[in-house]
């Protein structure tokens, strides 16, 4: 009994330090992320400044009625999803594949040059990235209307009023942006693989494609179901820069450029209403909480090692 | 992207725990440090004097000498109403977004200016009743502004701000630069209606390659300003020929004025005459007017615009002017100043806007600076001012909006502008006519959800539409069709049943 007593009480003590160091981390969770939770009630009020925010009116779900309000509810939402889901399936395996090659990249100073090169544009801003994207498209001094298209002798297009190519090149210039980052947590876990597999497999006669197939992507799939079920938890959420800045906030293409943060914010611009602000923020929430619980209880089925809880 | 989220991704921030925005926060404050700085100054056994804080939105960098100037206006303030001020300038991009958080989380702020959102924020109760206790403490106020525009403010029978004292009323027309008249002898005394302006457009083209009639307004349409309508608070539900006829509030996207409008600008699109770009173009209308890639634009105006606008752009600008001046409640409440719901002492911070509006020496600190170090008056007047040896705009220590602060009519006149600008902006403002809705502020509250939808549209429409560069047969009905959806005619109706009941209590107007 005593023995026992004991034991537990040297447990505690030897782990002190390392629960003292998990405390900042969890204050700032619990200021930043739980905090915060119970404003979700503004969502359910009509905030009037007078009254102050605990007595201003509940209203029940009268600030969530403008995102369903028009035709656009659907086009807005199914933008989101589908450009999301597109950016995840299409980023993990380029970025993959980018981890992959810059893996084989032997020598040491080539490789980090690359490594700089594609993390570059992730540094920059959308603002930026906007007027590239004009200097490059607009009608009368882009630089697809000018030189590329009457090269290969195409009418110059006035992509700010077309919609139908909107999708691909946001796709674009969203995958130019971010595989570069993406690519350096697929790269990190690629490193760490024990090389003694990969000499195993040299010995055996293995083709590099095999090596990859059978040796790479087993490997880190952990990391890509991890990546894959946070970018499924956003899935409601968008890019705010890449879909305001980059079309140049042009109206007219915004059936296909639309999505829900910028169609927020185009509506409340004009008088800034928190209730509807957060209306939108909630909707967003629980809907990326819901996918999230549903994407994990799928890979679970499927293989319980690779779920995230 | 987290700038340009602004109160979105502040909201969301603070509220939510996945948005990852929350590094935004407080970093857009600009509130100057200094607290209770000289609060041992006051003279003799007067109480202390109360503070006001006073927020207003800033176009560009705080002041160096903000703080002198600050001191400076408290040192005349003090004795005569024993009252100190804090300036509080606010970045424009993220004002409305601060005034927000300031308000609910209790943060002291007694008096701040706004622009373009009275209404909003009277029915976000954002704002004291002053009404209630204007003429005990700030009569003169309403003497300067005289009772007509004094009362253009008032909501429901009470006025919760007052409008600063400029330009009050509107007129409309163009503004071109003046080489480019004179070169081609265009003769501005004949263009007398919107369609007019093709006179003018038409010798550009053939004259001038590569240089449109009109450019678009920055980040808007043809039309941003220049308009045929009251809009009534926000444009859904509008009174046309600003108001002047009667009360019936109409759909303007659907009125066949406006349908000619956009058809006369499809027109000139066709025929060259506008930029190409001009939907999606970046550039700012003066940029378009200095590169030479525009002739001039259209625009909203006053007296003196020229002037002001030779400045902006850099070339000489002359205007021709299609529609008198007309007041509407928008332009009376578009820049206005109100206390704060929460302030300790409206009645303080009343007395304070007062000085704004009675005393010269006041308005002028305010809007100048100190006499001597950032202005001098020119010789041989007092009424006309000029940056002193050695300072130009750029480094001058103190630079503000005059049209904002108050009563801009005490202000000095800066050197190069008519010296008689104000006397002629105050003619300007009694000899408009008057919208029979002026003194009508809707209140859309009920009708919150639509107001937003419909925003939606016109930012998805308005712009392209107003530019010309989209066929009306085809995208007009197709904007209409998707107002409609949105609920533009509840918000009429809304707006007519608020409008009925206001004219039913203002009978003797």
């Amino acid at each position: 009994m005593r023995q026992l007593s004991y034991n537990v009480k040297n447990k505690k003590f030897k782990y002190l330090p390392l629960y003292l160091l998990m405390i900042p981390g969890l204050i700032y969770l619990l200021i930043n992320n739980y905090l915060p939770m119970f404003g979700m009630f503004i969502a359910f009020k009509n905030i009037n400044f007078t009254k102050g925010i605990f007595g201003s009116d509940w209203v029940g779900f009268q600030n969530f009625k403008y995102l369903f309000q028009t035709s656009d509810a659907f086009i807005i939402t199914r933008n989101t999803i589908l450009y999301n889901a597109a950016f995840i399936i299409l980023g993990t395996i380029f970025a993959i594949a980018f981890a992959i090659l810059l893996n084989e990249i032997k020598k040491k100073v080539l490789s980090r040059f690359y490594q700089s090169v594609i993390v570059l544009p992730h540094l920059i801003s959308f603002v930026v990235i906007g007027y590239l994207a004009y200097a490059g498209l607009s009608l009368e001094t882009g630089f697809m209307n000018k030189t590329i298209l009457p090269f290969l002798g195409i009418d110059p297009i006035s992509w700010y009023t077309e919609p139908k190519y909107w999708p691909f090149i946001l796709t674009i210039i969203h995958l130019w942006k971010s595989i570069g980052f993406n690519c350096i947590i697929f790269l990190a876990s690629i490193i760490s693989i024990d090389t003694e597999y990969y000499e195993a497999a040299t010995l055996d006669g293995a083709s590099k494609w095999a090596q990859i197939r059978s040796i790479t992507i087993p490997l880190i799939t952990p990391v890509i179901v991890m990546l894959t079920l946070l970018g499924i938890g956003r899935i409601f959420y968008s890019d705010f820069g890449l879909f305001y800045q980059v079309p140049m906030n042009a109206g007219f293409i915004s059936d296909t450029t639309s999505v829900i943060d910028t169609y927020v914010y185009k509506g409340l611009m004009v008088s800034g209403d928190m209730g509807m602000a957060s209306a939108a923020g909630v909707y967003q929430s629980i809907v990326g909480f819901i996918l999230v619980l549903g994407a994990n209880l799928i890979v679970r089925k499927v293989s319980k090692d690779n779920a995230l809880f | 992207m987290k700038k340009k989220l602004g109160w979105l991704s502040l909201l969301l921030g603070l509220m939510l725990a996945v948005t990852a925005c929350s590094g935004n926060s407080g970093g857009n404050s600009t509130a100057g440090g200094t607290k209770e700085s000289n609060s041992a100054n006051s003279s003799g056994n007067k109480e202390k004097p109360y503070e006001v804080v006073y927020a207003f939105p800033a176009f560009s960098n705080v002041p160096a000498d903000l703080q002198e100037v600050q001191e400076a206006i408290n040192k005349i303030s003090v004795e005569k109403i024993n009252v100190k001020v804090k300036l509080l300038p606010i970045s424009n991009s993220a004002f409305t977004n601060q005034i927000n958080l300031m308000l609910s989380s209790g943060e002291k702020l007694d008096m701040f200016a706004m622009l373009g959102n009275y209404s909003n924020q009277v029915a976000k109760g954002a704002l004291y009743p002053i009404g209630d206790i204007m003429e005990e403490n700030a009569q003169g106020t309403i003497d300067a502004l005289g009772v007509d525009y004094y009362n253009a403010t008032k909501v429901g029978g009470v006025s919760y701000g007052v409008p600063s004292l400029r330009d009050l009323a509107q007129d409309f027309g163009i503004v071109v630069r003046k080489d480019v008249v004179e070169k081609h002898n265009i003769n501005l005394d004949n263009v007398k209606t919107f369609d007019d302006f093709e006179q003018i457009f038409k010798v550009v083209k053939e004259n001038e390659p590569g240089m449109a009639g009109a450019a678009n307004l920055t980040n808007g349409s043809i039309l941003s300003t220049y308009g045929i309508q009251d809009p009534l608070g926000n444009n859904f539900g509008v009174l046309l020929n600003h108001g002047l006829d009667d009360l019936k509030v109409v759909n303007l996207f659907a009125s066949e004025e406006y349908k000619q409008i956009v058809t006369k600008i499809r027109e000139w699109y066709l025929a060259g005459y506008l930029a190409k770009d001009a939907a999606t173009s970046p550039e700012s209308n003066n940029v378009m007017v200095k590169t030479g890639k525009a002739a001039g634009w259209l625009s909203a105006m006053k007296p003196g615009f020229e002037t002001q606008e030779s400045r902006n752009v850099g070339l000489e600008m002359v205007a021709a002017r299609t529609q008198t001046p007309v007041a509407m409640t928008d332009t009376v409440t578009n820049v206005a100043i109100g206390v704060a719901a929460n302030s300790e002492q409206p009645a303080k911070a009343l007395q304070f806007l007062n000085l704004m509006y009675t005393d010269k020496d006041i308005v002028n600190l305010i809007d100048w600076g100190i006499e001597g170090k950032h202005y001098v008056k020119v010789e041989g007047s007092d009424n006309v001012i000029k940056y002193p040896d050695g300072v130009t705009s750029d480094n001058v220590g103190y630079k503000s909006d005059g049209w904002m602060h108050g009563n801009q009519f005490l202000s000095y006149v800066f050197e190069g502008d008519d010296p008689e600008v104000y006397v002629k902006m105050n003619e300007f403002n009694q000899s408009a006519s008057k919208s029979k809705a002026l003194g009508f502020t809707f209140n859309g509250d009920s009708v919150k959800a639509e107001i937003a939808a419909c925003n939606a549209v016109l930012d998805q429409y308005r712009r392209a539409i107003e530019s010309g560069v989209l066929d009306l047969d085809k995208s007009l009905p197709e904007f209409l069709k998707k107002l409609d959806d949105a609920g533009i005619n509840k918000i009429i109706t809304e707006k007519q049943k608020q409008l009925d009941e206001w004219a039913a209590n203002n009978t003797s107007n």
